[in-house]
């Protein structure tokens, strides 16, 4: 290895390793101490740089977890994130998608279990914001698909679409965390489940509770299935769901952009 | 031809930050508001690539609304010129696309690295200086040169450390990889004070070695006290021994594009625009004697 290659990985393993040290003791032969600062302080001056940055990127993709446990417990929780888990993309937009999955298994918020799912709420509103916009669908490219193929038919959700579901309301917790809102701060954790689809319309955004029927519509259509299995799906899910009322307004709102066959 | 305005860079610019997009949405994206409603006297300003790589959404919206009255330039940290792994080849095809999106005057990232191992600090670490750096450095902004088709700038990052097994100064580095890489470079003379005080050296000496033909534009920004250390936090206004210096670099290079930065604590933009003022007085000051 190159000794510049060595000096890099050691780098890299100092700023996310943990007490031991090892790596950056090692690095510290490199590196030219100063009056009043070891190596070991300067290597940290870039450690706390790093971590730093990448919990800030988290606390501007997750605003409302951080305003429901605070700014010191959600830095932690953030830190303890960013130290297990590199960022693997030179776009930092990317960074921090299984934040939700990592405070699941984060033993001191327990106690809010709606959180993983606040944190999930968070993660798709952001990548809906940074999404491609999508043409809406043709209709009439639809109506010359012949009849006996329609059953072949594959729908495709919008590129700048997410689809959510919570056994808490956290459309809810949401809602009365954002910094405009000023109306009753109460929710009750007893609401229930609640589906949802984060969208972009244009430029605006969106978060719309589906019923069960648009459900099972779209999340059937995001798993890949043709337009025969998603029917059949829909008809053991919930079979008082009407396909042909669901499926025209799926297409209007822009929610279903494309369809192959 | 251009579909922007073809105004050329020159005087004092800003630096666009796009952390207030979101918030425009619910009315708290002063800056952005200010810059797009306003079309504040700014000679020019500078984006940060790395913020708009996703593929379509509002930041790129609010880009084009900027660019329709701007002429903008480019400055970036993916390039990890100065990393031992191979060129991250999907990001430079991102910032392609980006490019023939924007047509800025140019496109700028630093003598540093960012990664290894496919790992991204999204911080400028620095590396020891050495014929195998430099040989390195150098073949990696040929390749993007190559990629891109156009010469990139480099910019001198600021440094917390230096290594015992440098071969050569920070800029008889800068000047050999100029040289080797045919390649230009953005003066950041914060950068320089701040790692001038940080590493012991002094300032006057770096300043004195830039190849001033190669410089096309300068950056400033406030650093912070932190005891042992200046660090490079872009959080305050122009500190006066940098704008001392400034005058030194200014002096030495000519009337050179120069850019005000100001990432954490963003102040309102008024107070953008008096730094800007400040570094366009000297520019004209410069350009009076001449």
């Amino acid at each position: 290895m190159s000794s510049l290659r060595h000096i890099q990985a050691l780098f890299c393993e100092s700023i996310f390793e943990d007490q031991s040290g090892s790596a950056v003791n090692e690095l510290s032969r490199y590196i030219t101490p100063r009056p009043g600062l070891s190596p070991q302080d300067h290597v940290k001056i870039y450690r706390r740089s790093v971590l730093a940055k990448l919990a800030e990127a988290l606390s501007e993709i997750y605003p409302v977890c951080l305003k429901l446990v605070g700014e010191a417990f959600f830095s932690a929780m953030a830190h303890t994130f960013v130290r297990q888990t590199p960022s693997r993309s030179p776009d930092l937009g990317e960074y921090g998608h299984d934040f939700g999955d990592f405070i699941e298994g984060f033993e001191p918020a327990a106690t809010l279990p709606y959180l993983p799912d606040v944190a999930r709420l968070e993660w798709a509103w952001h990548r809906v914001y940074h999404a491609e916009a999508a043409e809406p669908l043709d209709p009439e490219s639809l109506a010359r698909v012949p009849a006996d193929q329609q059953g072949r038919i594959r729908f495709h959700l919008a590129p700048s679409s997410r689809l959510l579901k919570s056994i808490y309301p956290v459309h809810r917790i949401w809602q009365v965390n954002q910094t405009e809102y000023d109306g009753d701060g109460r929710v009750d954790l007893d609401d229930g489940g609640i589906r949802l689809l984060v969208w972009r319309q244009g430029f605006d955004m969106h978060i719309n509770p589906l019923d069960e029927g648009t459900w099972y519509v779209l999340k059937s259509c995001r798993d890949g299935n043709d337009f025969a299995t998603v029917c059949e799906n829909l008809e053991q899910r919930a079979p008082n769901a009407d396909i042909s009322a669901i499926l025209p307004e799926l297409v209007e709102r822009g929610w279903i952009s494309s369809f192959s066959l | 031809m251009s579909r922007f305005t073809e105004a050329p860079i020159g005087g004092a610019g800003i630096g666009l930050r796009t952390k207030h997009y979101q918030d425009v949405l619910s009315g708290q994206g002063a800056q952005l508001q200010e810059v797009i409603e306003n079309r504040p006297p700014v000679a020019w300003f500078e984006v940060l690539t790395d913020n708009y790589l996703g593929t379509g959404g509002l930041p790129r919206h609010h880009l084009h609304q900027v660019r329709e009255n701007y002429p903008l330039t480019f400055h970036g940290v993916g390039m990890s010129l100065g990393s031992t792994d191979p060129l991250d080849y999907g990001y430079l095809t991102r910032l392609k696309a980006l490019i023939e999106d924007f047509e800025p005057a140019w496109v700028s990232d630093h003598l540093a690295w960012v990664s290894v191992g496919g790992r991204y600090l999204h911080d400028l670490i620095p590396f020891p200086y050495t014929r195998e750096a430099l040989d390195l450095f150098a073949q990696r902004i040929i390749e993007v040169q190559e990629f891109l088709g156009r010469r990139i700038l480099v910019e001198n990052p600021s440094t917390y450390l230096s290594f015992t097994n440098c071969e050569m100064s920070e800029w008889a580095f800068v000047k050999a990889l100029v040289e080797q890489a045919d390649c230009e470079l953005l003066i950041d003379v914060n950068n320089i004070y701040v790692s001038a005080v940080n590493n012991g050296f002094d300032p006057l000496e770096y300043v004195r070695a830039i190849p001033a033909e190669r410089v096309r534009e300068i950056h400033l920004a406030g650093y912070e006290e932190m005891g042992q250390y200046l660090f490079d936090t872009h959080g305050y206004r122009v500190r006066p021994p940098v704008w001392e210096l400034y005058r030194f670099v200014l002096d030495q290079l000519g009337p050179t594009p120069t850019l005000i930065e100001w990432d954490n604590d963003i102040p309102d933009f008024s107070v953008l625009l008096e730094e800007a003022a400040k570094a366009q007085a000297e520019i004209d000051r410069l350009e009076a004697a001449a």
